[in-house]
């Protein structure tokens, strides 16, 4: 690994295009990536941001989030550790042509063959596309078996979360071998990065779940309007942010703690399909809204205080004597100071998946994703306090989770997961 | 114009939707087509022309009209090296088969057709399914003469007038739905006319490689789009006896064109393609029954062997789909 810092959103972030051009390939260069031969697509308007693919760590985790997502999990079909390889090699090779807004292939080739490239993200441009490859426990442990004979190289922490309190886990949109998480500006952008990788990867892996995201709801830089979700409330005021290298440091990027050196510079991402009772939510009055979560509602402001990046004082009394954020307040028992100074990098999003067909009721709510070193000390320890006592319980059910080691990032000219086989 | 790969290039300048343009050779047989072109729009498809005579036909409001002939001159392109000379094989072979199936189809129908004038119902259910497969072996041919697929297997949601629906699932509602053979004359006589049409059609038939290897990728999608929903024989239940036929065709158009595969070095895709196809029919093994049909009932199929098949299947089209181009002369 020639450069072991962790990587600055500004130099990740790179608008080729015009004048840009020049000035983001030195910057890159400068930062130890390789761009390649990543082009700027000449169209105008907003999509011909880049984020390169190449880096110390994975793009899509530092990057500001996009305002798109789609989330696939995968099944190995065989256990096969070296078709795990060609695998991760074919993806690592598509995505980088994908993150540069360039088809995988033919897009129109041969008539009598079926078109290399699906298409749909042609003159779309690459719409600061991140893709972002894990892996999940059962690659390396299932039913005891060390089924592809990895074992010796799976990351400390990557075991399963275990049961939580408040799971109502659908077993058919939780798990799986592998994630790929792809991020966009433009949901087609998205949707086509994991279609062609299912596609390049067919007989290798199967699509065991697949969720979009349609509204980025977290916070994830400093100066941001924080935008809100499905609740109608603000949401990652005092998330981590991606502009915070030392921060990131310290609760995402796993370091010299990690005994399988392979895996230094990849993170742990837990990500939760949170079904928000909507139809419930909207009827409830403003003032117990506002105490589930515990923060006013338009200004997001903590409750007794009147600017929303105001200090969270938890120990602050009303006349009464009462707690002005409720004893179950969901920022009061998700916060650091309360969790041991534990904190997540949230990167969630709105979802639909359109109505529940048993009630007619919607079936909508945050796809929850969180990046952290420590899963059992940040997320799992999290929730096993929220889903107990957090109000919001309530009014939120968690149908789906997946565990996943995220890779190191790529060299230039190597590949995501290329550790996994060293 | 000379002979060799031409493309034809499809304009609708009007204001209405067009239906179809097809290019038919002298017996009528289509040799491409495009379908549903919008107003305003052009497309284009490329085939190889043999030297004689081409028709262009364009249908709209299923009214058609001929719209121009088309004389290809010239030397038929000659097989110029050893992999060429497998394609042609390949052709021979695949037509031999196709005809091979349609005569089985023929007999077999005659016998359906028989038991269904007889009133006998419980024959003509056991003949049913066993009779099909042989048409689902060779759909994609059939499908190449025009109007003769739907008039012989379309189902009820495919027909726009419900009182002209004909052929097989006509029959197959009647049996299965209403138990009876009552008024299925006239549908047996048609099914039987339409099935001889096809096997008479089989001789003057003419195949390209490429149609053969694409025809597999298609017998693929039959499956997954209607076998493995068991929306196919919906009334009988008999939908993997079908799968069975579709996979068996497909299956048959690889094998003869496996040599010229394998003489231009293309081993790894052969060994991809029949590793997937050996699990595709290990797994529709398991539902082989010792009943006429020689298959279970599609209630029998259990969600997770069902999504596996969906599965298998997409794993094994996705190879095969590029044998067309792999096999393709002076194409690399």
């Amino acid at each position: 690994m020639a450069d072991a810092r962790p990587s600055g959103v500004t130099r990740r972030r790179l608008l080729l295009g015009g004048g840009g051009a020049a000035a983001g390939l030195a910057a890159a260069a400068a930062a130890g990536y390789a761009v390649g031969d990543a082009q700027a697509d000449s169209g105008a308007g907003g999509g011909d941001a880049i984020v390169p693919f190449d880096g110390v760590h994975q793009a899509g985790v530092a990057t500001p989030a996009q305002q798109r997502l789609v989330f696939g999990s995968f099944d190995l079909v065989d256990d096969d550790a070296v078709a795990l390889r060609e695998l991760l090699r074919t993806w690592t090779d598509a995505a980088r042509l994908m993150v540069a807004g360039k088809p995988t292939g033919t897009v129109a080739g041969q008539p009598e063959v079926p078109p290399q490239d699906t298409g749909e993200a042609l003159g779309l441009g690459p719409s600061s596309l991140t893709i972002t490859i894990g892996v999940g426990p059962s690659l390396f442990a299932r039913g005891g078996e060390d089924r592809l004979g990895l074992r010796a190289k799976q990351p400390a922490r990557l075991t399963p979360l275990g049961p939580l309190p408040g799971d109502q886990l659908d077993p058919a949109r939780s798990g799986g071998d592998l994630c790929v998480q792809a991020c966009a500006d433009d949901p087609q952008v998205a949707f086509h990065a994991v279609r062609n990788l299912l596609r390049a990867g067919r007989g290798t892996v199967e699509l065991r779940w697949l969720q979009l995201g349609f509204g980025s709801n977290t916070a994830t830089t400093s100066g941001q309007q924080t935008p809100r979700n499905l609740m109608g409330f603000k949401d990652g005021t005092n998330n981590l942010k991606v502009d915070d290298p030392a921060a990131l440091a310290r609760h995402v990027w796993v370091g010299d703690e990690e005994p399988q050196a392979w895996f230094r510079g990849g993170t742990y991402v837990v990500a939760r399909r949170i079904r928000m009772l909507i139809e419930s939510w909207d009827r409830d009055r403003l003032s117990d809204q506002e105490a589930v979560i515990g923060r006013e509602k338009i200004s997001g402001a903590p409750l007794g205080a009147s600017r929303e990046h105001d200090r969270v004082d938890l120990a602050a009394r009303a006349a009464d004597g009462q707690p002005l954020i409720p004893l179950d307040a969901h920022i009061r028992l998700a916060a650091p100071s309360t969790n041991g100074g534990h904190a997540l990098l949230r990167r969630g999003y709105a979802y639909t998946d359109g109505i529940d067909p048993r009630t007619g009721l919607l079936d909508a709510g945050l796809f929850f994703i969180a990046f952290q070193r420590d899963p059992q000390l940040q997320f799992a320890a999290i929730q096993r306090k929220l889903g107990a006592q957090d109000a919001l319980t309530e009014y939120v059910q968690h149908t789906g989770s997946g565990l996943f080691a995220v890779l190191p990032g790529a060299r230039a000219g190597g590949f995501v997961g290329e550790g996994l086989f060293g | 114009m000379p002979a060799g790969n031409v493309k034809v290039v499809v304009e609708n300048p009007g204001t209405a939707k067009s239906d179809e343009v097809e290019l038919k050779n002298g017996e009528g047989i289509i040799m491409g087509e495009r379908e549903n072109i919008a107003p305003g729009l052009a497309t284009d498809f490329t085939l190889t022309l043999q030297p004689g005579r081409y028709v262009l036909n364009c249908t709209f409001q299923n009214e058609q009209r001929d719209n121009g002939a088309i004389t290809v001159t010239g030397t038929a392109a000659t097989a110029s090296d050893v992999s060429e000379q497998d394609l042609d094989r390949a052709v021979v072979a695949y037509k031999a088969y196709v005809a091979g199936e349609t005569e089985t189809l023929l007999r077999q129908t005659r016998a359906f057709v028989a038991a269904v004038k007889a009133g006998d119902v419980a024959k003509a259910k056991a003949l049913f399914g066993p009779t099909r497969l042989h048409y689902e072996t060779v759909e994609p041919i059939a499908e190449s003469f025009g109007n003769l697929d739907p008039e012989i297997d379309a189902r009820v949601n495919d027909v726009a007038d419900r009182s002209r629906w004909t052929g097989f699932h006509k029959l197959e509602q009647l049996l299965w739905q209403q138990n009876t053979t009552a008024g299925a004359d006239r549908y047996a006589d048609k099914l039987l006319a339409d099935v001889t049409r096809l096997h008479d059609a089989i001789p003057g038939l003419r195949l390209q490689a490429a149609q053969v290897a694409n025809g597999a990728v298609g017998l693929l999608d039959e499956v997954s789009s209607s076998k493995i929903t068991g929306e196919e024989d919906r009334y009988s239940h008999t939908d993997l006896s079908d799968f069975q036929g579709n996979f068996s065709g497909a299956r048959e158009a690889f094998e003869v064109l496996k040599p010229a595969l394998i003489a231009r070095g293309d081993r790894s895709l052969v060994d991809e393609i029949e590793q997937r196809m050996a699990a595709v029919q290990e797994g529709l093994d398991k539902y082989r029954r010792d009943t006429p049909l020689g298959f279970a009932p599609y209630s029998e199929l259990t969600a997770r062997d069902r999504r596996q098949f969906a599965q298998q299947i997409a794993a094994l089209a996705e190879p095969l789909s590029l044998v067309a181009g792999r096999v393709l002369p002076n194409q690399s």
